[in-house]
């Protein structure tokens, strides 16, 4: 006797197989209209499914948007189940295949997880649970998130703020109680302040308190899971900072009267520069030394964590601030 | 990039190697330390682009652990009372008395350094003369450091 696990990836192979070489892949490529009307069309069959030792399954296109269970959009999961009792060789309950970009991943799912009935004449919003086709699902797999939770793409309920995983979150998006701010002092954090840290907010005549407030701003703005964010925002740091070095000492070095005062205005912004460079590499945890301004990571995550907000909250209604 | 670094530095270092007497600056044939002798310390002194008009605001924390020298670079004249925030950030190694480092790179995920500005010194003794080799959009803009052991 196979071992299920055997089984399982065995069937998930054959999934993959009949898939790609069945219908499924002209219905997955489907446009945004035929999406918008499947919404409101009993959802295709995408195909049928011959499991490994004979059973035979049926996979239905389903989706999960936020917290309900719609037709494709775009997080297309297959929905499977067999026509016949599975045996103990098969893969148990309904199990799901997950079409992200070219891959394709087969998920067994448990009880609770939202399956439509067979019968025709059934629109995409009578999901029932698996295990007795008759109980609704309302809109997590058979639960439904309050307004202050978020079902997540594994169909699970968590709570919407604060977020514990950004990563399982269905609709990352800024906490409309916590708006981009800037931290007191700009550069650096009262935290280091606290700790006897104090960070320049100005480098001799040149202002650095405004770019480093459009840094905060941007580190508390919720990136919704982008991964470049932080970078771009460090980046921006960088630019903004060496321009305001520019505008103070440019024209410091335009106007001198001698060769010594231009050489002299030279070093003044070169020394800008170099500063802006460090605050720069300080935020972006790339200075050499450590033990040095080392946590632009940390304080990003920080950021994050207070801003984000897993999901709007509830099925689909505003969330009322308390 | 960082084996690039290494070696431009090890060739560098062995050029220099034969006229090093020659090319430091301020050379009058002092002792330099030994390489058992740390550099670790705090070093105090003038700055600026020209020689003649320095300007005594210049701090080198400076950190050597088995030939690898680190240091950071702070200047009263940016920030009079700002505290301990720097203004460059040196990193490299030490050959007998001359410091081969980079100020202000960025260090990559490897540990190699990137970007930032050629910084070299001879110390004598308990004095140390370096130029931090920058660049700007009129030329070459030579920050020179002449400091001397206060810790």
């Amino acid at each position: 006797m196979a071992r299920p696990e055997k089984v399982f990836l065995g069937t998930a192979l054959a999934v993959l197989t009949v898939v790609v070489a069945s219908a499924c892949s002209s219905a997955l490529a489907q446009t945004d209209e035929e999406s918008a009307a499947s919404l409101t069309e009993p959802n295709p069959i995408v195909g049928n499914l011959y499991l490994q030792d004979g059973g035979q399954g049926i996979c239905e296109q389903i989706n999960i948007v936020g917290n309900n269970c719609v037709s494709p959009n775009e997080f297309p999961v297959a929905c499977c189940k067999y026509y016949l009792p599975p045996s103990s060789q098969q893969l148990q309950g309904p199990f799901c295949i997950e079409y992200s970009g070219t891959t394709v991943k087969t998920h067994q799912v448990g009880k609770g997880f939202c399956c439509d009935l067979w019968e025709s004449g059934y629109g995409p919003t009578d999901w029932v649970r698996f295990e007795d086709d008759v109980t609704p699902c309302d809109f997590c797999g058979g639960k439904t998130p309050s307004p202050t939770e978020c079902c997540t793409r594994s169909r699970d309920i968590v709570p919407a703020y604060p977020v514990t995983d950004p990563t399982v979150c269905p609709d990352l998006q800024q906490d409309p109680d916590h708006q981009p701010s800037i931290t007191v002092p700009p550069c650096g954090s009262k935290e280091m302040a606290d700790n006897g840290i104090h960070i320049p907010q100005e480098i001799g005549p040149v202002i650095f308190s405004v770019a480093c407030g459009f840094h905060d701003e941007c580190y508390s703005t919720c990136n919704k899971n982008d991964p470049a964010a932080k970078a771009q925002c460090d980046a921006r740091l960088g630019a903004d900072l060496s321009a305001d070095c520019a505008a103070y000492w440019q024209p410091a070095i335009n106007s001198a009267k001698n060769s010594d005062d231009r050489t002299i205005a030279r070093g003044g912004l070169s020394d800008c520069l170099l500063a802006a460079r460090v605050y720069f590499l300080a935020v972006s945890d790339k200075l050499p030394i450590i033990g040095l301004a080392k946590g632009g990571q940390s304080a990003y995550d920080k950021a994050q964590h207070e801003v984000c907000r897993c999901c709007k909250g509830g099925p689909g209604e505003e969330v009322v601030p308390p | 990039m960082r084996k690039l670094f290494l070696l431009s530095l090890v060739v560098v270092a062995l050029v220099l190697f034969g006229c090093k007497g020659a090319d430091r600056p301020g050379g009058s044939g002092g002792s330099t330390p030994p390489p058992g002798d740390s550099i670790t310390g705090v070093w105090t002194g003038s700055e600026g682009p020209l020689q003649n008009k320095m300007t005594p605001t210049a701090r080198l924390e400076i950190t050597e652990d088995a030939g690898v020298v680190s240091a950071v670079w702070y200047s009263s004249k940016l920030f009079p009372d700002a505290g301990p925030w720097p203004i460059g950030v040196l990193y490299g190694f030490r050959d007998g008395g001359t410091l081969y480092l980079r100020n202000t790179a960025e260090q990559l995920p490897d540990g190699g350094l990137q970007g930032g500005t050629e910084f070299k010194a001879t110390i004598t003794g308990s004095h140390l003369e370096g130029v931090d080799q920058r660049t700007d959009s009129d030329g070459p803009l030579p920050i020179y450091l002449k400091l001397d052991r206060s810790q």
